[in-house]
Formats: structure tokens, C-alpha cells, sequence
């Protein structure tokens, strides 16, 4: 009887899982898979190449030339330089925003929230050409306004870094500012009531209880926006047509990018998003371990 | 109850459709000649119009258009296409291109059908850049031979002659820039290798050849260095502008009149005229100033056609190509949107081109004239390599240095060398050294 339950039951789990199963195995595994059987052969030629190529199995030959490469590793080098002005600048601005739209000093502050949101909606390749456009000078009402002469390289090109992270927190801001309101909004207000009782001032109540009352909030936005720096590549995609400093392969992306389709290396661009794939679940496992333990009393 | 066969025969199929795509096209049994369907990929502005009055006159070929864009995202695509072996039957190849697709196993042997054609018809500086291994791989459209435009209004009211030699061109730069300290006479783009590689070419470099079944890379080589060199000068002296490419930024200060002269192909008279018609009577072009005075140019650009292979109706296509780029008709079609300033490979065809392009843009100068000049004083001996999407990204990514002054335009001109040679390497190709 009981055993016959427990068949029943798990069969009809499985008929709700089996969608998800399904796509999962369509849309993630397979192709995941069909990646790592291509990053395991080379295309070779001989003499002037005129015979075409033929596939060779290369072995783990990809994944040492990948990690090995001097292009890639400096990828790297611009995604921690990128996250590391990035974060901080980001969480800590969306976090100030919060705040005060929490303060109660804000005015009209369902408008403000909209107006900080409506950036978010709009697609980060659109984003990206806007910005191109308002970096570009002769062409930028803002870099003229701002000095930046006629002829020169443009801000994309003398701050390449910094032009990437303006259009991640114009785009970003709001959306990290709605959650943090949103987890502000969920205090209690007795704990707020108590603080103030005890005589603590708006700033203080500000950063000693509502700040770390939303550290969770604050530690996966701050997590995610971390993940979203290793996948960077729409902006300094586009930002390369007029920067002379954001090269073919500046972050790991645009590199496999380049070896799939410009170099025709498919192996090779198999084998680095591997490998970012897997430096992605490390991170994302550090920093999530990292804060578990930060969080246990 | 939950049927499972559909949804695990979908995702067979998926699977199935993901593996086969690795597995290249095998060529297959073309039909009768002449006949039946052609899908012909192209991003050359009249080629819709082209591939309509070809269809007019034959019959018993259907040619179905699928315009494409241009640029490098073009032959990511049919690279894709011959990997999963939906290639069309007919496909644009330019010249820098060619060598690639060919060294990729994608383009078909046309040696047979068309070498003799291609041999009687095109001058041998353009039979070259379609020829590998002394094999004809393409059909040559047409040659974008170098000009220099310069503003004629600006030129005549300061009495300023046109350069003969690069020499001269110097003078000429610092001479606009003291006039006014807001106008060049010239342009150094930051993300186009093209005008570089060309000015190379001009100057008798040969950054490609073939050494019996080697490869020689010479991008580094004499002739090469002495154009970085000129032009890291020219940079370093503030007496030309820089641009990522003739684009945006570019037309700004062609629109502002702060650019009274650059350097491009025939193809940009179009371009000229579509993007400043305002500025129409102001213009002329001139050839290229050259090192020893004596006439010499090279091609910026220009493109040939392809059988992909494992294309279907490859008969029928071949036909076809052969119309567009050697007949006279054909010819004409490509001018039916009355912009294009594309000089035809095939010296017999230029009269016909000559008809389409009216040059009251010019101030009425008989700008093939020039034209022909420029093209039969195409330094021979030119072919490009068959990693030129490295080349490009090599050169592209690096360029902007020399601009700001952080690298040497001789010492990028080595770097993109040794990137070179290192891809060609990497993929099994012969090097010579």
C-alpha cells in the first residue's frame, strides 16, 4: 500500500518535472555537451590549404592553448579591474539611493524609482549604441559639453573601462535600486521605531540598522552584478567600433567570439567558454560559501 | 497521459541537427546546366536589381536573391553555412576574403568552367587575386582602385596643387594645416587596415605569396615599413586626422568642411555623393601620389563571386556569375540605382559603367578617366592570405596606438607579422621562411 503511494507520487512528480527535465536537457545539456565534444578537435590544413581542412582530435590541446594564451588571461585582467570598479561603485550608489527613497526625505518617489527604472528596460546592445553615440565626439552634444575636443579619441577610447561601467550603472542602478527598496520596505517598523527611540539620528539609522538588516539582499545583488561582469561583451562590442583601447578580444567573451567567427577556430572558442563557464560556477560557489559563513551567527 | 515519444523524437532531432552540423557538406551532383534554382548571397547595393534582369533574360534560371550585410559578420555566416553544409549557390567573396575561403575548403574549383574566360577577360593584377595554386576560384566583379579626393573649391582658392609624390603630399598637409589650423589634407583611420595595406601594396610590398606549397608572409617587409614609417611621421607631426573608419566621425568633418582631402577607392565617389549631396560641385579626384613620381597604385576592396561548395545548382549559378560580371547587360543592371562608382574588373565593361555614373558631383571631371589610370597602374604581384580575419583583427586592435602615440606604426606592422604567421601555424598552413 504505502510503497504503491510513493510510486504513484513519484510518478506524477516526474510528469511535472518532465517540461523542465526536458528543456533542460534541449537547451542546456546538449549543447553543453555538443560543446565540450568540439572543444576536444582542431582543424588542420597542410601546405597553402587548399585541399580545405579535416578535423583532427586535439584532446585537451584546446583547453592548454585557451589557457595558455596571453589574449585570453588578460581578458581576465580587464573583468577583475572591471568588477572591481564596478561593484562597489554600483551596490554602493543603488544602496544610497534606497536608502534615501526610504528615508522618507525623498519626494515623489514612486516617480523617481520609475524614472532610475526605465533604463533597465531597454536592451543592453540598444544601451550600448546610445552611449557609442554620446561618446563619440563631433557627433556627442555631452563630450563637447564637457570639453573633451574634436579630433580626439573619445572617452571610449581614452577610458575605456570606466565608459563600460557608466552604461552597466545606468542600466543597472535602478533595477538594484527596486530591490533594495523593496527589501527596506520589508523591515519592520518596530525595529526602526526602537532604534529611534534609543535616540539614534536618520544617518544612523540608515547605516547601523537598515543597512545590515538587508545584507542578503545587498550580497546577492552584489553576487550577480559579479557573474554579469564575467559575461561582459555587448558594450565593449560595440564601444570597439570607436574605441582604439577595447580590442577584438578585451574581455574572455569577445575572445571566444573572435576565435568562433573570425578565426574559425571552433574548437578553441568551444574550449575558453568552458572554461569561463567553469570559472563562473567556482566563483559563484566561492562567494556564495563565502557568505553563507558570513551570515551564521 | 504524458506522451513522451514526440518530445524525445524533438530532442533526437535537435541532437541529431547540432552533430550533423560539424560534418561538412559533401558536394553534390549538379543539375542540367543552366537550369532551375540559384540562391544568390550578396550585400553589393544593386544586386537585387541584378539578379531581376538576369532572370528576365534567362528563362530557365530562377536566381533567388538573399541580401546580406556586409562586413565581417558576412563571412561568419557563410562560414557557418559551409559548416552545416546550407551553402547558396552563388555568393559575393571579396578579394581580401578569397584566399580564406578557399584555404577553409569553401569555395569550388572553377579552373574548368570559367579560367579561360576569366583569363581572356581580366587584366592579370586582378586574375592574381582570384587565382591560388594556379587555380581560378572566383569571377572577378570589379577592381576598387586608389584615389585621392580632394575639395577643389578649397584647393583652387589657395592655390594649392595636387600631389604627384609623397613628398609633395607632405608639403601639401602642413601647408592646409597652416592655412587653417582646423582643416587637414588627410585621414589616418584607427580601425580600417584597408587604407594601410593598400598604401603597401602601392609601394610594392607583397605581404602574401605562395613559395611552391608555403606561404610567405611579408607584411613587415621593406616597401611595408617604409609606408609605417611615412605615415607614423605624418601622425606624429599632427598633419592628418585620425578616425576609427571613413564613418560617423568622419563625414562630421567632411560635413564641416574641416577635411579637404583622404585617401579611398573608387568606390567612394558613390559614397560621396550619396552622403554630402551639398557638397557637389566641390569635389575632384586625382590618383595617388606615389614614391618616385612614376604612376602606381592599388585596390582597396573590390569583389569577385564564388561557387560555395556543396552548392546544388552549381551549372546554373556559373552561368549566371558569368553574366553579371562579364556582360554587358549585366553590367548595366548593376547601375540601376545610379549611386554606384564601381569600376568593372573587365577593362571592355568600363564604358558601359562609365554610362551609369553621371559626374556633375565631379564638377563634370571624367573621374573614369582617372579611374583607368589608377587601375592599369595597379602594382602586380599583390595577393592577400588566407587568415585575413586575424590579419584584419591583428591590424584593427593596434592601429589606434600609433595614433596616440603609444606604439610605432613599424613596430605594429611586425606585431601583426608575427600574429600572422602564428595563425597560419596554428592551422597546419606551410610558412616559409
Amino acid at each position: 500500500m504505502v510503497t504503491s503511494m510513493t510510486r504513484r507520487q513519484g510518478r506524477s512528480a516526474g510528469l511535472f518535472l518532465s517540461p523542465f527535465l526536458i528543456l533542460f536537457l534541449i537547451v542546456t545539456i546538449v549543447p553543453l555537451g555538443y560543446a565540450a565534444w568540439l572543444s576536444l578537435f582542431t582543424e588542420r590544413s597542410s601546405g597553402l590549404g587548399l585541399g580545405g581542412a579535416r578535423r583532427e582530435f586535439a584532446g585537451l590541446g584546446n583547453y592548454v592553448k585557451a589557457a595558455t594564451d596571453s589574449t585570453f588571461q588578460d581578458g581576465f585582467i580587464t573583468i577583475g579591474a572591471y568588477v572591481a570598479v564596478y561593484v562597489p561603485v554600483m551596490i554602493g550608489c543603488a544602496l544610497a539611493v534606497a536608502l534615501l527613497l526610504d528615508s522618507g526625505l525623498a519626494v515623489a518617489r514612486r516617480f523617481t524609482q520609475t524614472t532610475l527604472f526605465i533604463p533597465h528596460a531597454v536592451p543592453g546592445l540598444i544601451a550600448a549604441l546610445i552611449w557609442l553615440y554620446l561618446y563619440t565626439p563631433g557627433l556627442s552634444p555631452v563630450t563637447d559639453w564637457l570639453g573633451q575636443g574634436q579630433g580626439s579619441a573619445g572617452v571610449a577610447s581614452t577610458h575605456p573601462l570606466l565608459s563600460v561601467v557608466n552604461i552597466g550603472m545606468w542600466q543597472w542602478m535602478g533595477y538594484n535600486v527596486v530591490i533594495f527598496y523593496a527589501a527596506l520596505q520589508a523591515i519592520p517598523r518596530e525595529v526602526i521605531e526602537a532604534a529611534t527611540m534609543d535616540g539614534a539620528d536618520r544617518m544612523q539609522v540608515a547605516l547601523r540598522i537598515k543597512a545590515p538588516l538587508i545584507r542578503p539582499a545587498v550580497t546577492m545583488a552584489a553576487l550577480f552584478t559579479i557573474i554579469g561582469g564575467i559575461q561582459l561583451f555587448n558594450e565593449p562590442k560595440i564601444l570597439a567600433q570607436a574605441s582604439t583601447s577595447i580590442t577584438s578580444a578585451w574581455t574572455p567573451n569577445l575572445y571566444t567570439q573572435d576565435a568562433a567567427f573570425s578565426r574559425n577556430d571552433y574548437g578553441l572558442a568551444a574550449a575558453a567558454s568552458l572554461l569561463i563557464a567553469g570559472i563562473a560556477a567556482l566563483l559563484s560557489f566561492a562567494v556564495m560559501r563565502l557568505t553563507d559563513r558570513r551570515s551564521q551567527p | 497521459m504524458f506522451r513522451w515519444k514526440p518530445l524525445a523524437a524533438l530532442a533526437a532531432v535537435t541532437a541529431l541537427s547540432l552533430v550533423s552540423a560539424c560534418s561538412s557538406g559533401g558536394q553534390e551532383v549538379g543539375a542540367e546546366p543552366g537550369e532551375g534554382q540559384v540562391t544568390f548571397w550578396s550585400f553589393l547595393r544593386g544586386s537585387d536589381a541584378v539578379a531581376a534582369a538576369f532572370n528576365e533574360s534567362h528563362p530557365g534560371i530562377k536566381v533567388n536573391f538573399v541580401n546580406q550585410a556586409g562586413g565581417p559578420d558576412y563571412y561568419t555566416k557563410l562560414s557557418n553555412a559551409m559548416k552545416s553544409g546550407q551553402v547558396p549557390d552563388a555568393a559575393v567573396a571579396e578579394y581580401t576574403r578569397l584566399p580564406e575561403i578557399v584555404s577553409l575548403g569553401g569555395a569550388t574549383d572553377l579552373t574548368g568552367e570559367v579560367g579561360p574566360v576569366v583569363q581572356k577577360t581580366f587584366p592579370g593584377a586582378i586574375q592574381e587575386l582570384v587565382t591560388l595554386g594556379g587555380k581560378t576560384w572566383g569571377v572577378p566583379r570589379d577592381a576598387s582602385a586608389m584615389l585621392y579626393f580632394y575639395r577643389k573649391d578649397f584647393f583652387d582658392e589657395h592655390e594649392l596643387s595636387v600631389p604627384e609624390t609623397w613628398a609633395d603630399y607632405k608639403t601639401l598637409a602642413a601647408k592646409v594645416k597652416s592655412i587653417d589650423s582646423g582643416k587637414r589634407a588627410g585621414a589616418y583611420l584607427t580601425g580600417n587596415y584597408n587604407l594601410l595595406s593598400a598604401l603597401s601594396w602601392q609601394a610594392g610590398g607583397k605581404w602574401f605569396g605562395a613559395e611552391g606549397d608555403s606561404w610567405a608572409v611579408g607584411i613587415n617587409d621593406e616597401p611595408s615599413l617604409k609606408v609605417a614609417g611615412y605615415w607614423q611621421d605624418l601622425l606624429k607631426n599632427d598633419l592628418v586626422t585620425s578616425f576609427p573608419d571613413y564613418t560617423d566621425q568622419f563625414w562630421q568633418d567632411i560635413q564641416n568642411n574641416d577635411l579637404v582631402g583622404y585617401f579611398c577607392a573608387s568606390w567612394c565617389a558613390g559614397n560621396l555623393k550619396a552622403t554630402v549631396p551639398d557638397q557637389s560641385g566641390d569635389w575632384a579626384v586625382a590618383e595617388l601620389p606615389s614614391w618616385d613620381g612614376e604612376s602606381a597604385s592599388a585596390m582597396w576592396g573590390g569583389s569577385s563571386f564564388i561557387v560555395p561548395k556543396g552548392a546544388k545548382n552549381s551549372a546554373a549559378a556559373l552561368e549566371f556569375i558569368k553574366w553579371i560580371t562579364t556582360d554587358p547587360q549585366g553590367i548595366a543592371a548593376w547601375f540601376g540605382t545610379g549611386v554606384s562608382s564601381m569600376y568593372p574588373a573587365a577593362p571592355t565593361l568600363v564604358p558601359e559603367a562609365k554610362k551609369g555614373f553621371t559626374t556633375e558631383y565631379f564638377g563634370g571631371q571624367d573621374i573614369y578617366a582617372v579611374l583607368t589610370d589608377s587601375y592599369d597602374s595597379a602594382v602586380p604581384g599583390w595577393r592577400w592570405g588566407p587568415a585575413m580575419a586575424t590579419t584584419e583583427s591583428a591590424f584593427n586592435d593596434r592601429l589606434g596606438k600609433a595614433a596616440d602615440g603609444s606604439a610605432q606604426l613599424t613596430d605594429i606592422f611586425s606585431q601583426v607579422q608575427d600574429a600572422t604567421v602564428k595563425a597560419l601555424k596554428d592551422r597546419g598552413l606551410t610558412v616559409a621562411q
